[in-house]
């Protein structure tokens, strides 16, 4: 079997740090577009954070929206172009910070669109301050004694978005491990399949790496997901209707 | 057909003329009645309407409309808009066409819900961050709430720019008379309405292509802003005023909007009483007819300023006299509407 | 020829529909007019006025300060419109529902109980509008019937026919 790149993947140099998880959900979900042979209906949104610069990389229509704003800007793509297939990529600040709202009514509203959440359980681009889904005492740029109670605590967006009637599909997966992340690739490619499919909202959140803001190693990082960070957020399906 | 229609439902019918594809609001007096006739004739005519969760997602998804290429509008008054203006900014950026609909109502805060013009500096100077115009359009009765629409629609694709309808709550709530003739074509307008070269389409036969805001590498962004000025210095062509016996007054009453309604009732009186006044009323705020006030100011002509604000259209009017001539100013704020006898006695004391 | 009009009362009394059939009938005669409401959360009961403005030529503002004519439902209005009216300016009162001394200077009329006589005082407003128009002759009898048919076409021809007969009782009262 011969080793390449996806098509959906254009041949740059990616600007992510050493041990990222973002590099390797952009290579999934690429290899995902392309077996499903849909790149020519691709009309994603990349957010504000980290993976801003995905549509340098993606090679398909790309656009950037607000921090935030996402799940807006696809549901408007999408409801204006329903045969384009619409998605969007987000961190956890985007989505379940200052995005939440949006996050919310799109998910309320079963719009037929695909969000790929990434939890790295911090805010990357912004140098590693505290995210919505921060770890209980987590030393962050803005918990530098660790988070505590008073900081909130680590929120669970499957679970909570699992009681919205109009959610189709919710499942958290994880990149951490080559095992893990043909079951993430799995559930991207579901998820995909869904809007397909006219099934309405989908989203999959994936856990992932972020050896920078979290003071660690590459390898470190990786054991961190397996040993506290999916502890908090355990993997698995959360609705699938 | 002639009708008699609220400035909100003419508005609307415009947009449907002009070929909307999509619309999306929140409720906010006193532009209420657009977001609901919207939602029974975007649905008639199978379009895309959507009430959202807030003016936020509002403005994010005619941003996400335009990204490919067609055409989406948002409808709001003062607090919303101002949740709007980082969106708007986004626009400007992108270069990303779109029409925001502002039934500008008192303010500051949540002030209350009759017409203001309080919020001009906020449409011309800016408003969201960074170096950008947006180009504004000053409805001042029903018949140009019906034809502004298209005109918006026109300009925003033609620059790809987002362009907005600076209406007020008196002209949004008046109903008059109003012809919803079909409204007419500008002679290049497939060309300025077809976006296949750059909208996000999915890449079918083509490279792919990504639309951003974002431009980090060195001297990139302020290359950029030079293109977009240059674009926006040439949004001066499209400046657009009515203008009536200026040639023999001593001062040209200068008002927009419901403001210049008010100014014409002003500018009848004082002509009846053999006092030679005069009318200008821009209908586009940016760009503004600085240089034919400017011409005016040079000719001697002093000027009166009117708005339903503490003066705000009046700087720019300062800034194109350049201090050869007088500029007087009058205006309410908070939602007030100046009154005509006021003018007539400031005027008569100008002259 | 410019005569400016405010109709004023509460919620619910036909306040804003009065104003619609004179701009309706207006505009049958190829006249000029505005119509501005007040406007905001439309409770029964809550305050509420309209200021219509018929002329000739071309209207400016549409906000009126110094009515020609004042219809009023409520004694709120009376008190507030009574001084803004133009020296030679007519008041229009119901007085079924504003009891006032008979000095002073007001046309009036029990347009409830006119109204009641067809079955309903709700068309007490058409009552009004015909002791008006009878009185100012501002517009035709034909245009306010048309307007008014207009108005009430989509419940019905009954309701079109009862809504005239009291219009046209309220003419018979000047
Ligand atoms: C309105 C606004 N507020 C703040 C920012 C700054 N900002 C950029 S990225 C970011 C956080 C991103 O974190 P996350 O969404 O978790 O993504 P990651 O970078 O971790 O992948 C913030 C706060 C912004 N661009 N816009």
């Amino acid at each position: 079997m011969k080793f390449e790149m996806p098509e959906s993947l254009k041949k740059t140099p990616q600007h992510y740090c050493p041990g990222c998880g973002h590099g390797i959900i952009h290579r999934i979900l690429s290899e995902v577009i392309d077996e499903l042979n849909i790149r020519e209906k691709i009309i994603a949104v990349a957010p504000v954070g980290c993976a801003v610069f995905g549509y340098l990389y993606w090679d398909f229509d790309t656009c950037e929206a607000p921090h935030g704003r996402p799940p807006s800007v696809a549901t408007a793509i999408k409801r204006t172009n329903p045969n384009k297939v619409v998605f969007t990529y987000q961190g956890d600040g985007d989505l379940a910070a200052i995005g939440g709202n949006e996050m919310l009514h799109t998910a309320n509203r079963g719009e037929n669109i695909t969000i790929f959440f990434v939890n790295n359980v911090c805010y990357g681009m912004t140098g590693g301050q505290m995210a919505p889904t921060t770890m209980p005492n987590q030393v962050t740029t803005t918990t530098t004694q660790g988070r505590t109670e008073e900081d909130g605590y680590p929120m669970k967006v499957c679970e909570l978005l699992s009681n919205i009637d109009y959610v189709h599909y919710l499942e958290r997966v994880a990149v951490n491990s080559p095992a893990n992340t043909l079951k993430a690739k799995a559930a991207i490619k579901k998820a995909m399949e869904n809007q397909l499919n006219g099934k309405g909202f989908s989203l999959v959140e994936i856990l992932a790496m972020c050896p920078t803001a979290w003071y660690q190693t590459p390898v470190e990082s990786l054991q961190m997901i397996e040993d506290t960070i999916s502890k908090a957020f355990p993997l698995g399906v959360f609705k699938d209707s | 057909m002639i009708k008699l229609m609220k400035g909100n439902n003419a508005l609307v019918e415009g947009s449907i003329s002009a070929g909307l594809d999509a619309y999306f609001g929140y409720p906010i007096t006193p532009q209420n009645e657009i977001t609901e006739s919207m939602s029974v004739r975007m649905r008639e005519e199978g379009r895309v309407f959507l009430q959202t969760e807030s003016e936020l997602a509002s403005v994010n998804m005619i941003y996400g409309v335009a990204m490919t290429g067609k055409k989406a509008l948002t409808s709001s008054s003062s607090p919303g808009i101002s949740l709007m203006q980082e969106t708007i900014s986004y626009m400007a950026g992108c270069e990303l066409p779109t029409v925001i609909v502002n039934v500008q109502r008192g303010g500051p805060g949540l002030g209350n819900i009759s017409g203001a013009q309080g919020d001009y500096f906020q449409a011309v100077k800016g408003g969201g961050h960074g170096d950008y115009k947006m180009i504004v359009l000053t409805p001042s009765n029903v018949q140009e709430m019906y034809e502004m629409p298209k005109k918006a629609f026109y300009l925003a694709f033609k620059y790809k720019n987002p362009v907005m309808i600076l209406a007020d709550g008196v002209i949004g709530q008046m109903i008059e008379k109003v012809d919803l003739n079909e409204l007419a074509k500008y002679p290049d307008e497939d060309e300025v309405f077809n976006a296949s070269d750059w909208a996000l389409t999915g890449c079918k036969n083509r490279s792919s292509r990504f639309i951003r805001s974002l431009i980090m590498e060195e001297g990139a962004l302020t290359e950029h802003n030079y293109k977009l000025l240059e674009k926006f210095n040439k949004m001066e062509v499209e400046v657009d005023f009515e203008e009536v016996s200026t040639d023999d007054a001593d001062v040209v009453l200068v008002g927009y909007g419901t403001s210049a309604r008010i100014i014409y009732d002003a500018y009848l009186n004082l002509r009846d009483s053999g006092f030679n006044v005069g009318y200008l009323r821009p209908k586009t705020v940016f760009p503004f007819p600085s240089k034919r006030i400017a011409a005016l100011a040079d000719a001697g002509k002093k000027f009166m300023v009117v708005e339903m604000s503490s003066g705000q259209m009046v700087e720019d009017v300062r800034l194109a006299v350049l201090g050869k001539s007088e500029v007087q100013f009058y205006g309410i704020p908070g939602g007030g509407v100046p009154e005509v006898e006021t003018i007539i006695s400031k005027v008569k004391n100008m002259m | 020829m410019k005569k400016e009009i405010i109709i004023t009362g509460y919620g619910g009394q036909g306040i804003m529909q009065a104003g619609n059939i004179l701009i309706k009938a207006a505009i049958l005669e190829d006249k000029v007019t505005t119509f501005f409401p007040s406007y905001g959360a439309e409770m029964r009961g809550g305050a509420a006025n309209c200021k219509v403005i018929i002329s000739d030529e071309f209207i400016g503002s549409p906000i009126v300060y110094k009515p020609d004519y004042v219809l009023c439902f409520s004694r709120l209005a009376f008190e507030k419109f009574r001084k803004s009216l133009k020296p030679d300016g007519l008041m229009f009162l119901n007085s079924d529902l504003v009891k006032i001394e008979n000095n002073i200077d007001v046309l009036v009329l029990e347009a409830n109980t006119l109204s009641e006589k067809f079955g309903s005082k709700i068309m007490a407003n058409m009552a009004m509008l015909g002791l008006f128009i009878a009185r100012v002759k501002l517009l035709k009898q034909a245009s306010m019937e048309e307007a008014i048919k207009e108005s009430f076409k989509h419940k019905g021809e009954k309701i079109v026919n009862l809504n005239i007969e009291v219009f046209r009782a309220g003419l018979d009262c000047v």
